[in-house]
């Protein structure tokens, strides 16, 4: 902390001959802080500044009079003439450009942050920018929307899962205004939690991930809401053949606060009760979504926000089965502006996801319960030191309650129930991002992250075999194991000329959580467990490489970029393990190490009639585990070499847009049978080396037509009609085998595809 | 059962028209390794054991047997007795009895290669009774499947890690396959009654129904099945068995009166 105070007073000193203009940067229509706009000194080339989550930006430049440039992708460019020779206040207002193909090939800001930005591996969505990406059932989703970026893969067919960078599905630290999310899926998985309406900004980090955040290995999902319209009242929401989705949103106090309140919810269920069949009657089969929030300016230093979401899913069949999960998140928040270079924020969150499964009849029947529940202390300073430094520290602790598996009912022992885990999980950070010359930008952080196992509990410790060795009770709050470590992380950008640059980046994550699952993808049943005595926290090294190129006035955006991570302690089951309810589940666990590594190639065409991307990603994802395929190395089951996406959308007429979308993959690797054997007059199949197969490759062509209907003072609706697999393509789902039914010494491969021609329609309004 | 994978199911049935069709799919020859199957019953009986080897995937012919193995059994006094070659793969020793909580090693000599299995032939459950209750299954109706639902009683033994697998002889014939099997342990019910709902057959009225509940020990497919080197992650339906021990065969013929061995025309809701 010393070291801390004093770089701030030296940076003090540095820049004692400068002045200060800081301020907010808010959307004009509906008063939203605009993250990550861009203020320029037209006059000093290299003079500039970015807003933070919150909208605040600072900016250091001497005695003067300068010109300066506010602009952000979609809005008008403001340029503001300004005199400066004291510290200054300037808050901006910017008009968002209407959608006509007029204005949008005239007006719209081309952006070349693509290359002057230090950062590399981001991807940023605006959810607005997405309604037009044909997706299945027309339910717009920024995580299917993701997976169509360079380095981000479908965990299968509509599935909202994902892989980032030869990473699984747990090392993706998925947070809705900074409350990690530990389920994102609905459906079993075939819609996100997200309902893109009630979101403001979607940054994923596959790599060069700030010292903010940690916690997990391969990428950092940040995901914030809307803060809600402070200048007038306002719905919007839409009608389609899954669900629909309704958005209310006003000021509280003019200009000073406001609230959202966003709801989702399906209705296949309704259709179910209008079967005669009783079973079908009684089915339940639905999901909600509610997003709320608000915020309200105190002073003109303060503000606080207040939000949450809920969400559940529940499906059943009559009193004989009930199945119902849901997250639970909610963040409370305090914005102080220390002074014009100091900004802070402090947060206080709360998240849990749990499940429930009952199995039986009325009058007998159980009931398995599970959850993991967090809450965290987060306090984190952004000082904006100089104009070529831009410093971000803090701290956050969270506590971690993990229920694994609780059973109840009529003949079930309950005592048998796994215990109650508890985790402390604690992160200290420093970064700056510094401007060395004209050319050369560096971003420098340092992480240190502890993980403190606690009691009450008890440790076992297991033979290769799995039967216990040892066991130790532990006491409230008394450690059971602690690890902790330093995360470097570090980037550089070389900009080679205006329109190209090259950048490097190294970082190291570690993860403490760790998810055991039975599917290939995220399921509600997964299970979250902390490390412990046996299970070690999984650290992943990753350096990148990219060259950044703009086209065209930066019509167009190219990127190359390669990356080469080695993963330690990564966890894979036994051969045959058992892990649904098993008390010793660590006794099923193998570790060991991988590696993945790949290029991705992304052509983003920005602006224009026509605009899109195209990604092609080529990467090895590999696993070595000493007990496991013999020891040799073997693809993970997210290892796909090839992964392409083809996206368009094209402005028809000004009121109609069409658009598509194009991807294929190698197929996943699998575990196949290499052979059979008969025990008790069955025949069992015999397998051989782990993932040592492929599924069938995969593609798949989606299309899909937005028509904007006439738009006035008080209202914009448009219709979506979309196609999902136009093509027909049965992909496979899974391949199962079986014996055959006229022959049943014969065996045969049977595939399962899941969707073909899917055509969706919605209606979307505002008013 | 794994109610993920049955919901997955439901929601395919109610939402989505999928499609399954047949495909070939290359498969590898796998190195034949020895399969060694050696069912022990409890009481008087002939213990045989089995040795084959296993064939490709998509073989129909019958497994290769082995005929030169020699196999030899250590009862709870180590007292070894090698079985007898009986031809086409099979070994045996008439009218062997075998004791509950009783613990025997099984030793095969082959091709230079050797295996051995420890395993105690567990506590004997009898079961209680047999019960029916009306279930459509889960997912859409279907008449053809029948709409009765089998219920296993039985107490469980206190301390005693159990593992059981349901037989059932549904009108006179075993239902054998791989999607009949149904297998469960104590785990959360440890010294309870447990009343076991058989979710793998659904059965109609009239049908005759033998069940025999057989114990297993879980350690068998640690040591005998060591040459399986690779497994996939998913738990997977494989009979965790190569010593069969059957601790019990239901009797309950008091109960469900008045047919033998339980072949039970259905309705037989007594207790329901």
């Amino acid at each position: 902390m010393c070291l801390l105070v004093s770089i701030l007073c030296l940076y003090q000193l540095v820049d004692a001959q400068n002045f200060t203009i800081s301020g907010s940067i808010k959307e004009s229509k509906n008063g939203e802080d605009l993250i990550a706009a861009t203020v320029r000194v037209l006059e000093i080339k290299e003079k500039g500044a970015r807003s933070n989550s919150y909208g605040f930006y600072s900016l250091s430049i001497p005695k003067g009079s300068y010109t300066l440039v506010y602009q952000y992708l979609g809005y008008e460019k403001q340029e503001v003439k300004i005199n400066i020779d004291k510290n200054t206040v300037r808050n901006i207002q910017l008009v968002p450009i209407e959608r006509t193909i007029k204005d949008v090939v005239v007006k719209a800001v081309k952006e070349d942050k693509n290359v002057t930005r230090t950062e590399m591996g981001v991807i940023k969505l605006d959810p607005k920018a997405i309604e037009s990406v044909p997706v299945l059932f027309g339910e717009k989703d920024i995580i299917k929307t993701l997976q169509l970026t360079p380095g981000v893969k479908s965990a299968g067919e509509g599935q909202s899962g994902f892989y980032v960078r030869g990473g699984g599905v747990d090392q993706n630290l998925i947070l809705l205004d900074e409350a990690p999310v530990y389920n994102a899926s609905h459906l079993l998985g075939f819609f996100s939690v997200f309902n893109s309406d009630a979101l403001k900004d979607v940054t994923l980090y596959k790599g060069d991930i700030p010292a903010e955040f940690g916690g997990r290995a391969s990428s950092v999902l940040d995901v914030k809401m809307k803060d809600g319209n402070n200048k007038k009242y306002t719905a919007s929401g839409g009608i389609g053949l899954i669900s629909s989705r309704l958005t209310i949103e006003g000021p509280i106090v003019k200009d000073k606060g406001s609230f959202i309140i966003s709801g989702r919810r399906t209705y296949a269920d309704l259709f179910l009760k209008l079967s005669k069949d009783s079973i079908r009657k009684s089915s339940r089969l639905y999901f909600y979504d509610l997003n709320l929030k608000a915020n309200y300016q105190i002073s003109k230093k303060d503000r606080i926000f207040l939000s949450g979401y809920f969400g559940r899913d529940i499906l059943g069949l009559g009193s004989t089965f009930g199945f119902d999960w849901g997250n639970v998140t909610s963040t409370i928040r305090w914005n102080h502006i220390i002074n014009s270079k100091l900004f802070s924020n402090t947060s206080l969150i709360y998240s849990n996801y749990d499940y429930q499964i009952k199995v039986g009849f009325d009058d007998q029947s159980f009931q398995i319960k599970s959850s993991i529940r967090d809450y965290n202390l987060k306090q984190d300073f952004s000082l904006f030191a100089n104009s070529n430094n831009s410093i971000k520290f803090g701290i956050n602790v969270m506590h971690h309650t993990f229920r694994p598996t609780v059973f109840s009912g009529t003949g079930i022992n309950a005592a048998d129930s796994l215990k109650n885990r508890y985790a402390l999980e604690g992160g200290i950070y420093l970064q700056n991002e510094q401007i060395i010359s004209e050319k050369i930008t560096v971003k420098y952080g340092l992480r240190y992250s502890l993980f403190d196992y606690l009691g009450p509990g008890t440790a076992y410790t297991y033979d290769a075999k799995g039967t216990i060795l040892t066991k130790k009770e532990f006491s409230n709050g008394e450690t059971i194991k602690m690890y902790g470590g330093l995360e470097p992380r570090l980037s550089a950008k070389y900009q080679l000329n205006e329109l190209s640059s090259v950048k490097a980046s190294y970082n190291r994550n570690m993860q403490y959580l760790h998810i055991l699952s039975n599917s290939t993808t995220s399921s509600p049943t997964d299970i979250w467990v902390p490390s412990s005595n046996n299970v070690k926290p999984q650290i992943v090294n990753q350096i990148a490489l990219g060259y950044f190129r703009n086209f065209n006035d930066n019509m167009f955006e190219f990127s190359l970029e390669t990356y080469y991570k080695t993963l330690a302690n990564q966890i894979d089951y036994k051969n045959g393990a058992n892990i649904f309810l098993n008390p010793d589940v660590e006794a099923e666990l193998e570790y060991g190490k991988g590696q993945a590594y790949g290029a991705e190639f992304y052509l983003h065409k920005q602006t224009g009639r026509l605009t899109g991307w195209i990604s092609y990603t080529l990467s090895r994802s590999l696993r070595t585990f000493a007990n496991i395929n013999e020891g040799n190395q073997y693809p993970a089951k997210q290892d796909r070499i090839h992964d392409i996406a083809i996206v368009g959308m094209y402005d028809l007429t000004k009121k109609i847009k069409v658009s598509a979308n194009w991807v294929y993959n190698t197929g996943s690797a699998v575990t196949f049978p290499s052979g059979s054997y008969i025990v008790d007059n069955v025949k069992v199949p015999y397998y051989t080396e782990r993932n040592g197969y492929r599924m069938p490759a995969y593609h798949r062509l989606d299309i899909g037509v937005t028509w904007y209907r006439k738009k006035t003072e008080k209202r914009e609706s448009s219709w979506n009609f979309s196609c999902y697999n136009a093509y027909g393509r049965q992909n496979a789902y899974s391949i199962s085998f079986q014996q055959n039914k006229d022959n049943p010494s014969k065996t045969e491969a049977l595939q399962t595809a899941l969707f073909r021609w899917v055509p969706s329609i919605t209606y979307n309004f505002k008013f | 059962m794994n109610p993920f994978n049955t919901l997955s199911a439901l929601l395919c049935l109610f939402f989505f028209s999928s499609c399954q069709k047949v495909i070939d799919v290359n498969l590898n020859d796998a190195q034949p390794q020895y399969v060694i199957e050696a069912p022990m019953f409890e009481g008087v009986h002939d213990f045989t054991v089995r040795i084959t080897k296993t064939t490709n995937y998509f073989d129909t012919e019958q497994p290769t047997t082995v005929d030169n193995a020699v196999v030899v059994l250590k009862d709870p006094n180590s007292n070894s007795v090698t079985l007898t070659p009986q031809g086409n793969g099979w070994y045996r020793i008439a009218n062997f009895a075998a004791i509950p909580l009783s613990s025997y090693q099984l030793e095969v000599f082959v091709d230079g290669k050797s295996f051995t299995a420890n395993s105690t032939m567990p506590f004997h459950t009898p079961i209680d009774s047999l019960t029916t209750r009306k279930f459509n299954g889960f997912g859409p109706p279907n008449p053809d499947k029948g709409t009765e639902l089998l219920l296993v009683h039985l107490k469980d033994s206190v301390g005693v890690k159990n593992f059981y697998r349901v037989l059932i002889t549904k009108n006179d014939t075993i239902l054998n396959k791989a999607e009949n099997y149904y297998i469960f342990d104590d785990m959360v019910r440890d010294g309870l009654q447990i009343d076991a709902p058989i979710f793998t057959s659904i059965f109609k009225k009239g049908d005759k129904v033998d069940v025999e509940l057989l114990g297993w020990m879980p350690q068998c497919t640690t040591i005998l099945i060591r040459y399986r080197k690779s497994l996939p992650a998913m738990p997977i339906p494989v009979p965790p068995l190569l010593i069969r021990i059957q601790i019990s065969q239901m009797e309950p013929w008091d109960i469900l009166q008045p047919i033998p061995r339980a072949k039970c025309p259905l309705p037989f809701h007594k207790g329901s």
